[in-house]
Parts: C-alpha cells; sequence; structure tokens
C-alpha cells in the first residue's frame, strides 16, 4: 500500500497530535494515481487537504512538491505505485 | 528619511566626523550594500591591504530598516581578507534598527585602536569607550555586560567574540544571540584586528516618512498577502529547517560520506524534530514571517542549551553533512559556535575537518584526536581549539599568514577553496545545475545567497517562466538552458532588496510572488517620496553589481580566468537519483557568454569602458 509522509504545517494541521513528528498515513491500496491518493486523504482528513495541494484550477500548487524517490511526481494523473514512500512539503527555495 | 547620516570613524585618532548621505548616493545606491561596495571600491584600490590602519570596516542599515517592511537587515561590508574582493555579510536582528533610530544608517570605520574600544551610539552622538572589561567575553556575555554597564536594557549591539579577538579567519560579526555576518571574508577578525569589540546602539529618533498613512496601509496590505502564502506559514511553523526535507526528498543535498542524501535516514534530524525545544518562533525585526526558533534543552547531555536557530545550513550542511543525526547535539554545537564567535555548522572550515579526516588527508597526529562521522564531542572540542587557539592544530587553521606552511598539503588546497567562497558544500552540489554555475560567477562569493535562484527546484510551468524572466528558462534543475538569464536575474533582484535591508526569505528566493521590483518601487516612494522606475533599479542593480565586479578585477580576479568550479563539483554524481550527473565544461562555457552578456560585460567577464560611463560608475572623490 501507498504510504505519504507529510512534513511542516500540512501534518500538524491534519493531525494535531504530530507535534514532534510528521505525518504518516498509509493508504489503500489499488491503481492509484496521485489524484486518487489526493482523494483518499481528504476522504480521511477533510477538504483541508485540497485546499493546500490544488490551485484555484483543480491543478497540483507549485507551493507544494510530492516526491517519489527523489523525483517530483509531476502531475494528478501520475501513477502512484502500492510500494511507493510519498513525500510532500512546501517547496522552500534550495539551500 | 533624508536626514540619516554617515559616519566616519577614526578608531587610531577616535574622532567621528558625520554628514547627511548625500541624495546622489540615495539614487545611485540606495543603501546598505550599494553603499557598502560603492564606498568599498572607493576607499580602496589594488595594493590596498585589509589589515593595514586605513582598510574599512563598513556597517549599513538597509534603507527600509527599523520600519514595518519585509525584513529589517543590517549589512557588514569591507576589502575582504580572502582574495581582496568586496566583503559583504548581513545580520537579521534588530541591531540596523536601532542604529537607524539614532540618526546613523551608515558607519565607516578606519583606523586601529591601540587598546581595546567600543563605540556607544545614541542620538547624534557616537563616544569610544574603553573595552577592557569586554574583551575576552562570549557574544551573548559581551552584550549583556554592555546593557549592564551603560544601564540600558534596551541597547542593540554589534559584537565580535572570542574568536574575532584572537583572528580567527572564519569569525563573523554577531548580534543577538546567532545573527551572524561576514564569517566567509573574516569579518569578525578584521572588527578584532581594530580592537573593535563592540558598537552598541540606542536611539529614540524618528524615521520621517513621506507618505505615513497611505504607507502604513500599503504594508499592511503587502503584510497581510505574505502570511496568505503557503512558504511564509511554513517558515513561520517551522522556520529554514524545513528546507532540508525539500532538498534532501528532491535529492540535490547529498551526505559528505555517502555522496547520496540521507534519505529516510533524515528522520532524525527533520524541522519537527526542534517541537521539543522551541520555546516560541522569533522575528527579526519588522519581519512578519518568524522564522527562527528559540529553543532550550532542559535534560540529559545537553541540558541548558539555549538559543536561537538552527537554520537550514546548520541541519543540512552541518548536522546531515557529517553524519550527526542529533537534533540536540546540532542545537548545542550551533550554541557553542555562536557564544564563540565562530561559524562551524553553518558550513565552516572546521567542520570540514571532519571530512578531511575521512579521506585520509589529515591524520590523528595533524589534529591531536580522531574526529569520526557523527562526533559530536570532537567536533565540540575542535570549535574551542580553533576559535581560543588552544592547540598547534587549532592555531594553525584559524590562521590566515602561517596556514598553508602549517597544514598539510591537501587541506591547505581546501582552505584555498574555502576562501574562494566554496563553504558547506563539500559533497557534491552539481545536480541542480543552476546553484554551482551561480557561485562560480558570485561577486561575493562569501555571500552565497548573493545570486542563488532558489525557484530553480520549484519546477514552475516554462510558459510561466519566460514570461517571469523576459525569456526562455527549463523548468527542470537538471537542465543548463535559460539558467544565464536565472542566475542574473535573481543576482539583480536580490541587491536591491539587499539595499532595502530585505530578507532574502522574503524575496523571490522561494517564490515568485514574493515582493519585487514593482513592489520596492512602491515601497520607495511612499517612505522617501522619491520616484524609481523599473529601468531605474535595473540600471541600479547592475551598477552595484559592476562596482563589486571591478572591486574584484583592481586585485587581478574579476575575469573570466577566474570564474572556475572545484573539482569536486566536477565530478559525477556517484549515488542517488542524481547519480552520474557532472557538469558539462561546455554548457559552462555558454553559460558565462550569456551571463556576461546580459549584464554587459565583455567575453572575458571584464565590464567595458562605454558601460562604466553609462552606468555613472565613477570613484567617489574627496573621503
Amino acid at each position: 500500500m501507498p504510504e505519504v509522509k507529510i512534513y511542516g504545517p500540512l501534518g500538524f494541521d491534519l493531525d494535531k497530535s504530530k507535534f514532534n513528528s510528521y505525518l504518516t498515513v498509509k493508504l489503500e491500496s489499488g491503481d492509484n494515481t496521485l489524484a486518487d491518493v489526493i482523494d483518499q486523504l481528504t476522504a480521511r482528513y477533510g477538504v483541508k487537504v485540497k485546499e493546500e495541494l490544488l490551485d484555484a484550477e483543480g491543478n497540483l500548487d507549485h507551493a507544494y512538491g510530492i516526491f517519489n524517490d527523489g523525483e517530483r511526481v509531476p502531475g494528478l494523473s501520475a501513477q502512484v505505485e502500492d510500494d511507493a514512500e510519498l513525500v510532500v512539503v512546501v517547496m522552500l527555495g534550495g539551500g | 528619511m533624508h536626514d540619516k547620516k554617515i559616519a566616519w570613524i577614526d578608531l587610531t585618532n577616535r574622532t567621528v566626523k558625520s554628514e547627511t548621505i548625500p541624495m546622489e548616493w540615495r539614487r545611485k545606491f540606495l543603501g546598505a550594500r550599494g553603499l557598502i561596495s560603492y564606498l568599498t571600491w572607493s576607499l580602496t584600490d589594488g595594493k590596498s591591504d585589509p589589515w593595514s590602519p586605513e582598510a574599512p570596516l563598513l556597517i549599513g542599515a538597509g534603507w527600509m530598516t527599523g520600519m514595518p517592511s519585509f525584513g529589517g537587515r543590517t549589512f557588514i561590508g569591507g576589502l575582504s581578507t580572502n582574495k581582496q574582493r568586496v566583503g559583504i555579510g548581513t545580520v537579521g536582528g534588530h541591531f540596523g534598527a536601532e542604529m537607524r533610530y539614532t540618526g546613523f544608517d551608515l558607519l565607516v570605520i578606519r583606523g586601529k585602536s591601540e587598546t581595546p574600544v567600543y563605540l556607544n551610539i545614541t542620538n547624534d552622538n557616537i563616544e569610544f569607550l574603553d573595552a577592557d572589561y569586554l574583551w575576552g567575553l562570549e557574544v551573548r556575555e559581551t552584550q549583556e555586560a554592555i546593557r549592564n554597564y551603560l544601564d540600558d536594557h534596551e541597547i542593540r549591539s554589534l559584537v565580535i567574540g572570542p574568536a574575532g579577538e584572537n583572528g580567527v579567519r572564519m569569525s563573523p560579526i554577531l548580534t543577538g544571540w546567532k545573527n551572524a555576518g561576514g564569517a566567509g571574508w573574516g569579518a569578525g577578525w578584521l572588527m578584532g584586528d581594530k580592537k573593535l569589540k563592540a558598537i552598541a546602539a540606542h536611539g529614540t529618533g524618528e524615521i520621517k516618512l513621506a507618505y505615513p498613512n497611505e504607507y502604513l496601509s500599503w504594508m499592511k496590505e503587502q503584510q497581510d498577502l505574505l502570511l496568505t502564502r503557503k512558504w511564509v506559514k511554513a517558515l513561520g511553523r517551522y522556520g529554514s529547517p524545513l528546507l532540508y526535507s525539500v532538498s534532501n526528498s528532491g535529492g540535490w543535498v547529498r551526505s559528505k560520506k555517502t555522496d547520496i542524501p540521507l534519505g529516510k535516514r533524515q528522520e532524525a534530524i527533520t524541522a519537527d524534530k526542534l517541537d521539543p525545544y522551541t520555546l516560541r518562533m522569533a522575528a527579526c525585526d519588522s519581519c512578519p514571517a518568524h522564522c527562527r526558533h528559540s529553543h532550550y534543552i532542559s535534560e540529559g547531555k545537553y541540558a541548558g542549551t539555549m538559543g536561537e536557530g538552527p537554520e537550514y545550513s546548520g541541519v543540512s550542511g552541518g548536522g546531515a553533512g557529517h553524519e550527526i543525526l542529533d537534533i540536540e547535539a546540532i542545537l548545542a554545537l550551533t550554541d557553542q559556535s555562536d557564544r564563540a564567535g565562530i561559524t562551524v555548522l553553518g558550513g565552516g572550515l572546521v567542520g570540514e575537518i571532519n571530512s578531511l579526516m575521512q579521506e585520509g588527508l589529515l591524520t590523528e597526529e595533524d589534529v591531536g584526536y580522531y574526529v569520526d562521522w557523527g562526533d559530536a564531542d570532537a567536533l565540540s572540542k575542535l570549535i574551542d581549539d580553533v576559535a581560543y587557539r588552544r592547540t598547534p592544530f587549532g592555531d594553525a587553521l584559524a590562521d590566515k599568514e602561517d596556514a598553508p606552511k602549517r597544514l598539510p598539503p591537501a587541506v591547505s588546497d581546501w582552505v584555498g577553496v574555502y576562501e574562494g567562497g566554496i563553504r558547506g558544500h563539500r559533497a557534491n552540489m552539481g545536480g541542480v545545475k543552476s546553484f554551482p554555475l551561480a557561485q562560480m560567477v558570485n561577486v561575493i562569493p562569501s555571500y552565497s545567497k548573493t545570486n542563488r535562484p532558489g525557484m530553480d527546484v520549484l519546477g514552475l510551468p516554462e510558459k510561466f517562466l519566460e514570461e517571469f524572466y523576459g525569456g526562455k528558462v527549463s523548468n527542470d534543475y537538471r537542465s543548463y538552458e535559460g539558467k544565464d538569464r536565472m542566475v542574473w536575474f535573481h543576482e539583480m533582484m536580490y541587491v536591491i532588496g539587499d539595499c532595502l535591508g530585505i530578507c532574502r526569505f522574503l524575496t523571490i528566493f522561494n517564490c515568485p510572488h514574493a515582493p519585487k521590483f514593482e513592489e520596492y518601487i512602491e515601497l520607495i516612494r511612499l517612505t522617501t517620496g522619491m520616484d524609481f522606475s523599473m529601468e531605474d533599479l535595473w540600471e541600479i542593480a547592475n551598477r552595484i553589481i559592476t562596482i563589486e565586479r571591478l572591486t574584484q578585477e583592481q586585485h587581478g580576479f574579476g575575469s573570466r580566468q577566474w570564474e572556475t568550479l572545484p573539482e569536486m563539483w566536477k565530478a559525477p554524481i556517484t549515488g542517488g537519483v542524481l547519480a552520474g550527473d557532472s557538469l558539462d565544461p561546455v554548457k559552462v562555457d555558454e553559460f558565462l557568454d550569456g551571463f556576461y552578456k546580459l549584464h554587459g560585460w565583455d567575453s572575458n567577464g571584464v565590464p567595458p569602458k562605454e558601460l562604466i560611463k553609462k552606468l555613472g560608475i565613477a570613484k567617489a572623490k574627496k573621503l
């Protein structure tokens, strides 16, 4: 099953118990796209997920980076394998 | 805004002359970095020695510092002790604002005192006070001692620690608990060489605004807008250490031990691990983001550790870079360095000893003890050995003149790389092409944010980028396409922000929707009543950068032959998602051609006479 790690304020906003930790979410296996993953997160944590991760047109908001094994997931239609470990983090400029 | 003064301070004779900053200088250089670079160039020539009494140390508050703005930075400058370039450093905190309230915007400090001295700046007055009672004190102790001695707890001070007093090459000038600037070019050492321990300021004067009501209303809108931005909210909650999760997840920062990203091993030092130690998030003057952790460790090995930070570079270059995957150790080492007034975990030379030893370039016999990966105790010992020059190795590493003779050759080579401004990135950082390319052409190598286009990693749509940058730019950070334009554009935007005292984190470093020239024009108009056009700001930016280039050139460094990259960055990356990637020398040459052309410099990277004339560049006549 895919696993999503959400770093930064969003993880804490979705689960206030995640003090001193990022939020880890295990999702249902299946033929998932990134859009499906976001739908599952929304079903579990509410509309805040989409408000943060999507822009006004419903596309991925560039303010966030979603990475899979070092590669940026390019868009909502990208396939997410069952063994994927996604990282979601607000994009801050490179250091 | 127009009544602020420049003070000409002579430490040898203990005299001060002051005058209102000429409007012509404001028109051409705005403030802070612009004025500092102009005066450094004007006051020096190819024969200038940073250790001569005539060598200037300049302190400048941003033109918008001390008011509601986008941060309120203070700039430190002078002739760099490393390769004789312009040295510029910047600190956050509150010193610059306090200095502006005294009526002074810029200090030009020359001469040398025979005995330790400090400056006490009050409204329109600067006095020299005996610093015997401060000499030898740590950074925080010094500031507290000044407040107690002068019985004024609203004083803000810019100080050096023991490392600056001891002539340590990597010592910055500091204010508050952790704000440090100029370490890469030895600013603290320069101040210590003048026997100047501190500059204290407390003013009660005004900053007169051209349109105060309109300004406050406009600025509130701007700050409210910023506070809706996701990256600003993230900075306010987790500070710059959150950046490490971005760069590690993206694969473009590596552990020095493995040359690959830490991957899951990052989890020990992610920003959220700071939560148990964070008392609050603090802000620099006038900043809406409040991105710095005030921390305290209450129990365990590091009980009693208290300070501010760490920043991204402390977690990344320092912690991850040296396999110190222990957030408490990172906090403790950061605080120890800040107290001694030395840069270590922020990517300093001392930390590199760890890497050099693992590579067999240094031995236990050379250093006096073994420094293993992740050995925070050994690094702690090394910090004091260098800051206090208390062992032969620490003394040699701290020293400028003797280091090449007293250190093993490979270490001396690395010292040379360090002096070229390559700090904290001993691991191969050739993955994000624009980062090493930017550093290669950086006019102030010790100040890596001079031109680093942090936005390159955001992957924004290319159509948007073309409109934003005014030319085609690839949105793939691995590509070279348009990166000359990208680096140039950020360099030009940043220098104007530096003149105004704006924090880099609230510029387009992080996001294209941050304040830029359009907002700067309105900011200047509402506060000063002076009108600048977009063309004016582009010209001012190029004028300042070209002057910084000319300062390099007058010492023989301002041309293409000096735009080189260290071998470690040219080598193929050995692991991770970027494995096999390397910098292509042909593409690097093409980058240089494009970058020079955008600045109007010739193909050798030298500003031609026609450009110098067009930009109205000439040294100040009577100083």
